[in-house]
């Protein structure tokens, strides 16, 4: 849809009031974080402080730990989602590549899982965890985010759009299935994986349900935990708390502007908020 | 996956000249083997959980004494529990207003980014931040911006109202989750319906116009219209994922002032894992999902009204 002047004129007006609107929380974070304890409690209030308190990062690093959990978020995260997309790329390989008794019954079955609220499952897979032995160790963060049945479903919708001809090609230079599915599909599906990294990476960077009921001792706290926790035993030292948020949001930010395209594709085609 | 002809089973135009049974055990073991950690996931991660739902179900259960049989006790508790209900018409307030919200303002929202202007990929990244952002660190962000001195009661002052006490009254609080979820989620509903928006071919308002047809003429007999297929997809997934939400409530109001904001997903929290009564929290999270299917059934049957398929 193309505008006239005026309409353009009226238009980003509107659009600059929104996005203000939409950035304001953030502006606020950020200025809060460089405030000093007394700007904080000021009245009429700080908007902007006088001196940047670049020591309430430092502060929100060490004594809060969000270094460490910076750490162990990233851990979790990278490794999460370096697991989800293979083992989502082999089973969705199966499914858009292999033809097999029982194939479309199995799908079928993934399909269904997605049905159910994950507050059903979660209670029983806490139970289990417990019942492992698991509670309170990294295994209990990582290994649930290692099985996706929406990300089969969207990786097998873009294996599918791969010609099977180019398979056919392999084959009768004398590849096999293994060849084919590195070297033909992942290369080729990159879109799809991209979508399916960072909507996973969006997810499990900002999870703190999971986390909440399965982590307990500080040196293994995810960022989101870490604010949570921050907010009950440091309910007044808002400055650093904000710092903490700022660094919590950076990496989602950073990753989200590399791979934006992609994100949206995601979405469109599944259910996520955030 | 010994050699490559047992691979190459699996391939449609390779298995025409072989006999059907055994080709169809060959690939299978090899389907099996791209399966399986996808298979073990399966199992471990959904199907037993669900089974072990429904066990918890019909049980009482504190985590550290043996589990105990106790039939449907657990679900004819939730038909008396007063508390179970309040969370029940906090759950119908939330999602109806939520979804009111987001649904007018993400429409308005995909209308303004659906133009060809400059700056346009700019807007659409500002308007995704909230989105994307840990709900943790922008939840704890609003809590203060809602307390008695911060910058929103602030700018209340700067028009002369008084100030307003969001999270400490009961009358007060849900709105205020509500105008931050929408802040948070408004995006996920624009970037669909400018989806659907993108999708209405333009030759239509072309021809309209020709014709003489408004603007608002055109908004309601094409775009609403032809955007209706996005708008039901929007609402059903929405309403879904309302219905499960946690870290707003956690991170800004656990669930009070005088359980105001304690939704049937916290109070499923709340009862597992405050209470550590796992069999009622399980009972409740089937009472949430037989929600989930009844308004999704309802949806697609009254879909037939009012959404237009081409």
């Amino acid at each position: 849809m193309q505008p006239n002047r005026a309409q353009a004129a009226r238009l980003h007006i509107i659009l600059i009031g929104g996005s203000l609107l939409m950035v304001a929380p953030f502006l606020w974070m950020i200025s809060a974080s460089l405030q000093t304890y007394a700007e904080i409690e000021a009245f009429p209030p700080v908007w902007i402080p006088a001196v940047p308190q670049w020591g309430n990062y430092a502060t929100s690093l060490t004594e809060f730990q969000t270094a460490r959990a910076l750490v162990n978020s990233s851990i979790v995260t990278l490794i999460s989602v370096a697991g989800q997309l293979l083992v989502c790329s082999l089973s969705a390989y199966a499914f858009s590549r292999l033809r097999f008794p029982g194939r479309d019954p199995l799908f079928l079955l993934y399909l269904a899982t997605m049905m159910i609220p994950h507050y059903v499952t979660i209670i029983p897979l806490y139970t289990l965890v417990w019942s492992a032995g698991l509670i309170d160790t990294y295994a209990a963060l990582i290994v649930p985010g290692l099985f996706s049945p929406f990300g089969t479903f969207l990786l097998r919708q873009f294996f599918n759009q791969i010609p099977i001809s180019l398979d056919e090609a392999t084959l009768i230079d004398g590849g096999s299935h293994w060849q084919i599915f590195w070297h033909v599909i992942l290369p080729l599906a990159r879109p799809g994986l991209g979508a399916l990294g960072i909507f996973s990476f969006l997810g499990i960077w900002n999870t703190l349900f999971w986390p909440v009921l399965v982590i307990n001792s500080k040196e293994k706290f995810t960022l989101p935990l870490a604010l949570a926790m921050a907010q009950g035993q440091f309910i007044s030292l808002i400055h650093v708390q904000m710092a903490g948020a700022v660094i919590a949001c950076v990496p989602v930010i950073l990753v989200f502007l590399m791979l934006q395209r992609q994100f949206i594709s995601s979405l469109a085609l599944s259910g996520m908020k955030g | 996956m010994s050699t490559t002809t047992e691979i190459r089973a699996g391939m449609v135009p390779a298995t025409r000249t072989r006999p059907r049974r055994r080709l169809g055990t060959r690939t299978l073991i090899v389907a099996l083997m791209f399966l399986a950690p996808s298979l073990l996931g399966l199992f471990a991660l959904q199907l037993v959980p669900i089974g072990t739902a429904l066990v918890l179900g019909v049980s009482e259960w504190n985590i550290i004494d043996p589990m105990e049989f106790v039939g449907l006790k657990n679900f004819r508790e939730v038909v008396t529990d007063s508390t179970f209900f309040k969370s029940l018409s906090n759950t119908f307030y939330l999602t109806v207003g939520l979804e009111v919200l987001n649904t007018l303002l993400g429409l308005l929202v995909a209308l303004l980014l659906r133009h060809s202007l400059r700056f346009i990929g700019l807007y659409r990244t500002i308007y995704i931040l909230p989105l994307i952002t840990t709900w943790a660190a922008v939840a704890i962000a609003w809590r203060y911006m809602y307390s008695l001195q911060g910058p929103i009661n602030d700018l209340l002052a700067v028009v002369d109202l008084e100030p307003i006490p969001w999270l400490s009254r009961p009358e007060w609080a849900m709105p205020a989750v509500i105008i931050t979820i929408t802040w948070k989620t408004l995006a996920w509903k624009t970037i669909i319906l400018l989806a659907g928006l993108q999708s209405i071919p333009t030759e239509y308002y072309e021809a309209s116009s020709i014709d003489g047809a408004s603007g608002s003429r055109q908004f309601f007999r094409i775009t609403l219209p032809l955007l209706s297929p996005a708008l039901f997809f929007a609402l059903i997934i929405g309403i879904i994922n309302t219905l499960q939400l946690f870290d707003p409530i956690y991170i800004m109001t656990e669930g009070g002032p005088a359980d105001a904001t304690r939704t049937l997903s916290y109070y499923i929290y709340s009862r597992g894992f405050e209470s550590l009564r796992m069999g009622y929290a399980a009972a409740l999270s089937w009472v949430l999902f037989a929600i989930i299917f009844a308004i999704t059934v309802v949806q697609w049957v009254l879909q037939k009204r009012w959404v237009f398929y081409q």
